[in-house]
């Protein structure tokens, strides 16, 4: 049962991290390196706030959550922006961006360090602690359900606002094919603007959650999820929203309970073998549409 | 050994990251955006480590890892065929992350804990050896014939299968070369530092090498090499910046990729190109001429594989969705004739040209090449064979010259290999002579001799169309289907190409002409079919279809009515 609970409290962080890479990806058709980056600075930034700059809880996740988005929507502007109508090939479209964002994730890194310095934050013990209570002899972390509770509502907005809005499809016209969405008059820059400040916003929402869950987080927390979100990418399918949210169960569980019966480390190898496998027998993942001709 | 006063570790460490960084170039002159290196140079290096300190011979330990890795990288990449960009990536990401693991979970290779006391073996003097005899070797491997059928299928994969390159063989070969150069760059971490560890060899490593790759740029062998260079020495000579060293490599990464997307490199080339425009080169800058008569006049005749063969496709059919673009459609070509084929916009003339040469599947039907069923090869197979075609919309490898271009069709037509040619073998070394010869002349015959220095990119249109007629006429086919290679040639060039058509068909190919220029066919085309609607509306002799009245309401409509 316990463990039950852990699996959902990771699904939480890892589902809510990898919808934002999903979500960039389905849209722009570019893996961002700096998305673990702005995981990392939400995570950090709200210690910060609520450590040293004296906000309260909700006030100082609130403006990290929001930094987040805003630091998403620069990153767009330095690393794709100026990539985005230049690649010719599927070489340049993919590779171009994947470096940029490399670069930029470095400079904030670099930023980063220098203002809240190397050593990892904590929240203060006090505001933590009391989030744990007890049911029979079941321990319930509140936090790791509360951010589960929201993925799925994050899920079913997204899919809502994507399936039924207008918004939603103009969205989805762009992520077909940009230059067609312009000539029938979308925005294609400002929906491009959107979809990296709803994904910065999921990183904001994901790594206040890791911070709230472990209470610890450096400039450089999240450089392991970057490879696991990619691996959650292709698990639930490229681009699919509720395909990440099926990925970050299935990853979360063989992590939780791979971690109580199998050799230490056996997890991981579970996970990108199983991900080789997948990508030979479906290449488009378990919810995604058949792989078009220019993916491919 | 100090060179330029470098300090022999930072020698060390940069022939290290540079030979790995050619292990990614490797890959990337392919178009294959393989990140498994990271991988292969933990296998080489963990069984140099394994050989020495278990008191084998150094040799063994690095013929193991690099078999090993020829082996796993032939079988990734054969495995991951069906993959390209990103997609790939992560796959071969995936094997990095199973590579590591599986080390971490072997208490043979003491897991986590790493291996210690491997002897060194190497010192900089060598390991910068090895890296010129890398480079050699790679700079001889893109000028042979793999290396121009690798640069040619990361520009365009229909190209690739165009010009009858075998996309399965030159990704498998990509992936074995990318394995073997990486796992030697491991082993030559293995040697020189003689402590290694999982973590090593993990994603981080994997980018900072992918960015030295990038950086320095992919176009040319020596770019990675230039890359590694000026990313290894830049923390050595900004220490004045001290924390904000981090923020810098960022900046330089952004500002390189965003402002020079072909890297340094690419940079450097331009900036070559400019300084010979200014010194007044003839190479450059020239004029472009149209076609002259007396060149296209040359009778420069080719030995055609084969005499009169007959090429046939029946019950041809495909649709998208609801719509039939070609339906039931029977077509037959026989050598030395010229076939024409008219029709209005979107009556299925180019998505037959693409069922002929293999492009598109057909969804009922027979092609047949000399009475010999061939549906079910692909366009590349049918290249070979002799069926070669050229597209509505020109398309050829850009950033070659366009001397190139014609040349590795020649080396694609005459296949002497790599091997022989990398090896410096006389005969070897022959078969690629002919072939530049042969280059030359069909360039002189398509008068494009003054543009054969010139990068494809930098050609106008015209010149572009010609080269890719030339390319097709590099392959010695005996089936040549052109899909409108008129549009938008100057009037004045159409009396030579139809020349030129008429002098390839007297050589004895079977050719087939989409065209819609109606004087331009009378002069030069025998046999005519006409489509309209997916459907074959007319076939016969080119002057009874020009009257014939379904072609006249359907496409020419009737003259001052």
């Amino acid at each position: 049962m316990e463990s039950l609970l852990h699996v959902l409290a990771l699904a939480g962080i890892y589902g809510l991290f990898a919808l934002g890479l999903t979500l960039i990806f389905g849209v722009m058709e570019v893996l961002n390196l700096a998305h673990a980056t702005t995981f990392a600075f939400a995570a950090v930034f709200a210690m910060y706030l609520v450590g040293y700059a004296g906000f309260s809880m909700w006030m100082g996740c609130a403006i990290a959550i929001a930094s987040a988005s805003v630091l998403a929507v620069l990153i767009d502007r330095i690393a794709f922006r100026p990539l985005r109508y230049r690649g010719r090939t599927v070489w340049g479209r993919h590779v171009g961006p994947l470096l940029t964002s490399l670069g930029v994730s470095t400079i904030l890194l670099g930023l980063e360090r220098s203002l809240f310095g190397i050593d990892p934050r904590h929240f203060p013990n006090e505001l933590i602690a009391s989030k744990l209570f007890v049911l029979g002899n079941v321990r319930i972390n509140l936090i790791g359900i509360t951010s589960f509770l929201v993925l799925v509502l994050v899920v079913g907005i997204l899919i809502f606002l994507l399936n039924r809005t207008r918004w939603g499809v103009e969205v989805r016209a762009v992520a077909e094919r940009s230059e067609t969405a312009a000539l029938f008059g979308i925005d294609v820059e400002r929906r491009f603007m959107e979809t990296m400040a709803l994904s910065g916003l999921m990183a904001g929402l994901a790594g206040v959650a890791w911070g709230l869950t472990f209470n610890i987080a450096s400039p450089e927390t999240g450089a392991q999820l970057d490879v696991k979100g990619f691996a959650l990418i292709i698990l639930g399918g490229m681009g699919s929203v509720l395909g990440s949210l099926i990925g970050a169960i299935v990853i979360a569980a063989i992590e939780v309970f791979g971690g109580l019966y199998l050799p230490h480390g056996l997890q991981t190898l579970i996970v990108f073998a199983m991900l080789i496998v997948l990508l030979l027998l479906r290449p488009q993942g378990l919810l995604g549409k058949p792989i078009q001709q220019g993916a491919r | 050994m100090a060179f330029f006063g470098l300090s022999d570790p930072l020698l060390i460490g940069m022939s290290t990251a540079a030979v790995a960084s050619l292990a990614f170039y490797v890959a990337f002159a392919a178009g294959q955006f393989n990140l498994a290196q990271a991988g292969f140079m933990a296998i080489g290096a963990y069984s140099v480590a394994v050989a020495t300190t278990s008191g084998q011979n150094v040799m063994l330990g690095v013929t193991v890892g690099i078999l090993a890795s020829a082996i796993l990288g032939g079988l990734l990449s054969l495995i991951t065929s069906r993959l390209a960009g990103v997609y790939l990536a992560i796959a071969t990401l995936s094997f990095v992350q199973v590579v590591e693991q599986v080390i971490y979970l072997t208490p043979a290779l003491n897991g986590p804990m790493g291996i210690y006391g491997i002897p060194l073996v190497l010192g900089a003097s060598e390991c910068v050896l090895l890296l010129g005899v890398i480079a050699f070797f790679v700079s001889l491997l893109m000028r042979s014939q793999i290396g121009y059928e690798m640069r040619i299928l990361r520009e365009d994969p229909v190209v690739a299968r165009g010009v009858g390159v075998n996309e399965t063989r030159i990704r498998v070969f990509s992936g074995v070369a990318t394995a073997v150069i990486a796992a030697i760059a491991g082993t030559m971490k293995a040697l020189t530092t003689s402590y290694i560890s999982p973590d090593e060899f993990s994603f981080g490593l994997l980018i900072q090498i992918l960015s030295f790759a990038v950086i320095g740029g992919t176009d040319r062998f020596w770019g990675p090499i230039v890359g590694t260079v000026v990313l290894v020495m830049l923390p050595e000579y900004t220490r004045a910046f001290q924390e904000y060293r981090m923020v810098l490599t960022g900046v330089i990464i952004v500002g390189v990729i965003v402002l020079f997307p072909e890297g340094i490199a690419g940079a450097l080339l331009r900036v070559h190109q400019i300084s010979r425009k200014w010194l007044g080169s003839t190479v450059s800058g020239k004029p472009a001429r149209s076609l002259s008569h007396e060149s296209m006049a040359s009778p420069t005749r080719f030995v055609v594989r084969g005499e009169a063969n007959v090429f046939r496709g029946i019950n041809l059919k495909r649709h998208f969705g609801g719509v039939t673009a070609v339906d039931d459609v029977g077509i037959e070509l026989s050598s030395g004739v010229v076939h024409g084929l008219i029709g209005p916009n979107g009556a299925g003339k180019s998505t037959l040209v693409d069922l002929l040469s293999g492009e598109q599947p057909t969804a009922t039907g027979k092609v047949y090449l000399d009475g010999v069923d061939i549906t079910a090869m692909s366009a590349s197979e049918r290249t070979r064979l002799g069926i070669v075609r050229t597209f509505q919309h020109t398309r050829v490898t850009q950033n070659i010259t366009a001397r190139e271009v014609v040349f590795s069709g020649c080396l694609i037509a005459a296949r002497p290999g790599s091997l022989g040619f990398m090896l410096w073998l006389p005969k070897s070394r022959a078969a690629y002579r002919d072939a530049m010869l042969q280059a030359d002349k069909i360039l002189e015959r398509l008068d494009l001799s003054d543009a054969a220095s010139r990068y494809v990119r930098d050609l106008g249109w015209e010149e572009q169309r010609r080269l890719e007629v030339a390319r097709a006429i590099a392959l010695r086919p005996r089936v040549l289907l052109l899909d409108e290679p008129t549009a938008g040639m100057h009037a004045s060039s159409l009396p030579p190409f139809a020349r030129l058509v008429r002098s390839l068909a007297d050589d004895g190919m079977a050719i087939l002409l989409i065209e819609h220029n109606v004087p331009f066919i009378r002069s030069t085309v025998d046999q005519l079919y006409a489509m309209d609607s997916g459907r074959m509306i007319a076939s016969g002799r080119s002057e009874d279809v020009l009257v014939d009245k379904a072609v006249i309401d359907s496409y020419l409509g009737v003259r001052g009515e």
